[in-house]
């Protein structure tokens, strides 16, 4: 079931109905329940591995907290993780390490035939385990108690609107607003449904709008040469930006309809000096997890240089795994660790800070880095990145024609350009503005004959201006 | 809670007045509602069937574009079925939900093309939905294939819903899309340039992982089906391909050398089978050097369109005494 789905406009209404209207000792159960049937919309099969993980994890942290020695507490710790990560990595990364052993093999001509396993990835399937993961990390380190109620364990882990493409939440965040009594909150939900409103804006008008030029490009784009490529490229940065913050919006929102508040996931990402804000706004709840439980554990920032920044590559080479199974993520995520490793290296902090000109410079440098690299996020095969890079530029001593050129092939017309325009100008200006304040709340501060055109606006917007007809998942599902 | 869900009701009946009336106008403005859409854009819905058609055509593009029967309407009753990317099994469904407009002794020309039989089941094809919406405007229910009630409500009553907002804004400017091909002629550069794309996707879309052509026996069972109908109803089915330019042509037998010899392989068994008539157009001198005739390397354009139709006319239709 997608947030941009006619059956999710049935199921979020009647959830949020039965959820105020019974007592608060019930709700953890409609919630599992609802969460369950939203996870098994997908795939009934795949809800016994959310269950497997659930459990696996839910016991491991209460023998955990038992157990006496602390050798006994990194077994069940690593037993778990073997576990956990087991079950991601045959779903997942099975096929990608076969192949990948294969096609090393055959460097030395040694010939294997790979070991393939036909598997539908299950949604969502690396969001819940490292949920999973960082409880029992938690509980480990002493940081946080064992959960004894399993139901309500179970809810936190499947809590439906952060289920399938996050934010990866904390067990201190999450985990005591599912147990506490909530009583309904007219701020909250308001702001909730505008968050939401604002999501679908982003994800069901400029992300799905995007994404049919993007697809047509990069679904073969070796038919294309010059300015085509790179405005596939500028279109898919804000697309997958859209796709997944409108996710990320529309989730939070929903929690919020239930009076629970999720944390922030994105934060104005491209309106970022350097690499390093960049990824302390985008995809926050990922980064903070790396940060948490690998950047830390390898020593951080608080080690040598040279340590430092093997820790920074391998962080974002593993972030880049995560992403998926291909040596495309995996260098997407290497060229961010070592951008990182540059700027720590060449730029000194004093200038993250800037003003004026040399801001707008900066910001337009990451912007421009952030698209070159999404080229490896996007494409099929390495070979496809090579090609884009070498022809992105092909024709550009003609710029007229370079650029005419460039439009008509993507297919674009007039009335489109002009749409798109608009579009992501109003997502950089509210972004912009949200760096200094909260624009929901600044608009619903504003007098009734303001804020109640600016809604109405908003949603005849997503009515008449979102994409229909064409597949419309979350580009993070995937993952 | 009743401040909350008071405030949603307010902001949704402005959101639906709005909604009501911007539809309403689309609908007025709207060229496929009420009027024939024949040739008119790539939604042209099929309306205003008559009765008793004598001559006629089911296909895909190639049959849309290909068939121009403007010069016969003061002599035969004729009708077009053919709409683009439409799919064999389509092609028996719509004749199957006219068959009382089908007059006896009837010629029906029935549109085979290179992408008829293979690929994917057109239901597992990203496009499948958006595709698939033009029907409910006018087939029965049972002829739709993952009939959605949902959809029906919403093409029928909502239809400003259902589409893109280009062509809602274009719609309501009174500027409804008229994308004429058949007006265009090709240029050789713009041919070649179109050939390679459409070859190359078809190739992609029509095999399997691991390389093997996808033999889609839904779409064969349905041309079979479509000539027993034909011949229930007391028509003459007739199997055609349209012309198409060399250059494309040409580039199939050197990506795919072995494409032919499948297609046609198809088609033989289908004749043995059935003793259907095959008219293969394909690589008829008369049209695949001749770029006026064509507005890309596959379709021909009206001037095109008007010659096939005369040559068939002359070659099949008159010469068997058929009308």
């Amino acid at each position: 079931m997608l947030f941009n789905s006619f059956a999710f406009a049935i199921f979020m209404p009647v959830v949020f109905i039965i959820y105020w209207a019974i007592p608060h000792k019930y709700r953890w159960v409609l919630l599992l329940a609802a969460s369950y049937y939203f996870y098994m919309s997908w795939n009934v099969k795949y809800v016994f591995l959310i269950l497997l993980t659930t459990g696996v994890s839910y016991f491991a942290a209460i023998y955990l907290q038992k157990a006496e020695s602390k050798k006994q507490k990194k077994l069940i710790l690593a037993a778990t993780a073997i576990i956990c990560l087991g079950v991601l990595f045959f779903f997942k990364y099975f096929n990608f390490v076969s192949d990948s052993v294969v096609k090393f093999c055959s460097l030395f001509a040694l010939k294997l035939n790979p070991l393939t396993l036909k598997l539908m990835l299950p949604v969502g399937i690396s969001f819940y385990t490292f949920q999973t993961l960082s409880y029992v990390i938690d509980v480990y380190k002493g940081e946080i108690q064992a959960e004894r109620h399993f139901g309500k364990y179970a809810t936190f882990i499947s809590f439906f609107p952060q289920l399938v493409a996050g934010p990866i939440e904390r067990t201190a965040n999450l985990l005591p607003q599912i147990k506490a009594e909530h009583k309904f909150d007219y701020e909250q939900a308001s702001y909730g449904l505008k968050l939401m409103a604002w999501g679908y804006f982003k994800k069901i008008v400029i992300a799905d709008t995007l994404s049919q030029y993007v697809s047509k490009i990069y679904d073969a784009p070796e038919q294309y040469e010059g300015f085509a490529l790179v405005l596939a490229t500028l279109f898919f940065t804000v697309q997958i930006y859209c796709d997944f913050s409108g996710y990320s919006d529309i989730a939070i929102g929903t929690a919020k309809l239930l009076g629970i508040n999720l944390m922030i996931n994105f934060k104005s990402p491209y309106w970022s000096q350097c690499i390093k804000e960049f990824w302390g706004r985008w995809h926050i709840s990922l980064s903070t997890w790396f940060r948490d439980y690998v950047y830390i554990p390898m020593g951080g920032s608080r080690v040598g240089k040279l340590r430092h920044y093997f820790n920074l590559i391998v962080t974002f080479l593993v972030s880049g795994l995560w992403h998926g199974a291909s040596w495309t993520f995996v260098i997407w995520g290497g060229i961010h660790g070592v951008a990182q490793v540059i700027e720590n290296a060449l730029v000194p902090s004093k200038y993250n800070k800037s003003t004026g000109l040399l801001w707008f410079i900066r910001v337009a440098f990451v912007f421009a880095f952030c698209s070159f690299a999404w080229i490896f996020f996007v494409s099929d095969s390495v070979g496809d990145v090579f090609y884009v890079i070498s022809h992105m530029f092909y024709g550009i001593g003609n710029p007229s024609s370079y650029l005419r050129g460039g439009i008509a092939d993507i297919g674009l017309a007039k009335l489109p350009l002009i749409l798109i325009c608009l579009w992501i100008v109003i997502l950089a200006i509210y972004d912009l503005i949200s760096l200094k304040t909260d624009v929901i709340k600044l608009i619903s501060d504003r007098k009734k004959v303001v804020r109640w055109p600016a809604y109405i606006c908003l949603v005849l917007i997503i009515v008449f201006f979102s994409q229909k007809g064409i597949a419309a998942e979350f580009v993070y599902f995937q993952f | 809670m009743k401040k909350f869900i008071r405030n949603i009701l307010i902001l949704l009946v402005p959101v639906l007045i709005v909604t009501c009336c911007l539809n309403y106008v689309y609908k007025k403005n709207s060229p496929n509602f009420g009027t024939m859409g024949k040739h008119k854009n790539d939604d042209a819905y099929i309306v205003n069937v008559p009765d008793e058609i004598e001559l006629m055509c089911v296909g895909n593009s190639h049959g849309y574009y290909g068939f121009n029967f403007d010069k016969y309407e003061d002599n035969y009753v004729c009708f077009n079925f053919s709409l683009p990317s439409q799919s064999m099994s389509y092609n028996y469904r719509i004749l199957d939900n006219y068959r009382n407009k089908i007059k006896e002794g009837a010629c029906v020309f029935i549109c085979v093309s290179y992408t008829s039989f293979f690929g994917l089941d057109e239901t597992d094809l990203d496009n499948f939905e958006s595709k698939n919406k033009r029907y409910y405007h006018f087939l029965d229910r049972k002829y739709i294939k993952e009939y959605d009630f949902k959809t029906d409500v919403f093409v029928r009553y909502f239809p400003s819903l259902g589409v893109d907002s280009i062509k809602f804004i274009n719609t309501l400017r009174g500027r409804a899309e008229n994308r004429d091909y058949w007006n265009q002629e090709t240029s050789k550069d713009a041919a070649k340039k179109h050939g390679t794309h459409r070859y190359k996707t078809q190739i992609e879309v029509n095999v399997d992982s691991d390389g093997n052509r996808i033999i889609n026996e839904e779409e064969i069972k349905s041309l079979y089906d479509l000539i027993s109908l034909c011949r229930e109803e007391g028509a003459v089915p007739i199997l055609t391909t349209t012309p198409i330019l060399s250059e494309y042509t040409n580039s199939v037998l050197k990506n795919d050398p072995e494409f032919f010899d499948d297609f046609y392989g198809i088609l033989e068994q289908v004749q043995k089978d059935t003793g259907v008539e095959y008219y293969d157009y394909g690589f008829d001198d008369r049209f695949c050097f001749d770029y006026k005739l064509f507005f890309n390397t596959d379709h021909l354009n009206r001037k095109g369109a008007k010659k096939f139709v005369d040559i068939l006319m002359k070659e099949i239709v008159y010469e068997k005494g058929l009308l």
